[in-house]
């Protein structure tokens, strides 16, 4: 039962981080065609967003480490 | 919760573990690291172009958010990133183990932080400080709301600050101890398999530790501006 609790957990984080990621993603590319000159701007905005969103997938990683332990 | 709890060198003051760990250990050899590489560093031509690198970085990525007595501040914001930068990396070297990845270590940094960004604001505003973490211009019967709800989102701050740090830190340090596992386990002529994953989880370990370290100091340099800047 904690093993499937564990790999829900992530599952489900992991669901919701890659669509947000994706968006951000999508985002990124569609203001680089339209903006190119921006190029250097928008790459580290991309990247301070994506650590973000990847704490989150990260702090249900440590939960299920956690539930597992 | 902490990675790892080995006792190198037992000590209690009363009631309190003052204990030397790993952790402990490896964040004074990390101090001493970055000591002598920015004292040395500038003696050779390399070392200054690197430092002239670092402190560019630093300037334009933060330093456009400080405006206000720019100067203190952002020593302060260069010896975070620097410290927070080479902890990570030091996850990577055997036998040695990211202090970030305890939940102790960055919960530390982080009220430090905290600590460094609530004094910024009495410095610039006096008292006049708590008055300003209530946005202005909402009407004054919603004020004491208000206030509550901004104090509740100002003590999150250095709780979201350090678990971001340690999750990123022990969540990737676990990954790659489960690849590891995994070449031991595996049959023999599948082993490169998880060799190579524990090879790229490597690489992207370096990449989250430059992010990570990034990320904090940026975080940092928002509370301190937010703070030095007054009402919103």
């Amino acid at each position: 039962m904690e093993s499937i609790g564990a790999g829900l957990a992530i599952a489900i984080a992991a669901l919701g981080v890659s669509v947000s990621l994706a968006v951000v993603y999508y985002k990124t590319l569609d203001s680089i065609v339209r903006q190119p000159d921006l190029l250097g701007a928008f790459r580290v905005l991309m990247f301070i967003g994506f650590a973000f969103i990847e704490a989150i997938a990260l702090y249900a990683l440590v939960v299920s480490f956690t539930i597992l332990n | 919760m902490a990675a790892s709890t080995h006792v190198i060198l037992p000590l209690h003051v009363g009631s309190m573990d003052l204990s030397v760990t790993k952790p402990v250990l490896v964040m004074w050899i990390v101090s001493v690291v970055i000591i002598l590489f920015v004292s040395l560093a500038t003696h050779t031509s390399f070392g200054k172009r690197l430092m002239t690198l670092l402190y560019d970085f630093i300037h334009d990525s933060f330093a456009s958010s400080l405006h206000t007595s720019k100067k203190l501040w952002f020593s302060f914001l260069i010896t975070t990133f620097l410290f927070v930068l080479v902890c990570n990396l030091s996850g990577l070297v055997p036998l040695s183990e990211a202090p970030t990845s305890s939940l102790s270590v960055t919960a530390g940094l982080a009220l430090l932080v905290f600590g460094v960004s609530h004094a910024v604001g009495f410095v610039c505003h006096g008292p006049k400080h708590i008055k300003h973490i209530v946005p202005s211009g909402i009407p004054p019967v919603m004020v004491p709301f208000m206030f509550v709800l901004e104090l509740v989102s100002q003590l999150a701050r250095p709780l979201s600050l350090s678990i971001r740090l340690f999750a990123n830190l022990f969540a990737g340090h676990q990954v790659l101890l489960i690849f590891l596992g995994l070449i031991a386990s595996a049959v023999p002529f599948l082993k490169l398999l998880p060799f190579a994953g524990v090879i790229l989880l490597s690489m992207f370990e370096i990449f989250v530790s430059f992010i990570q370290a990034f990320i904090f100091t940026y975080l940092a340099s928002f509370y301190i501006s937010d703070a030095a800047h007054g009402a919103h």
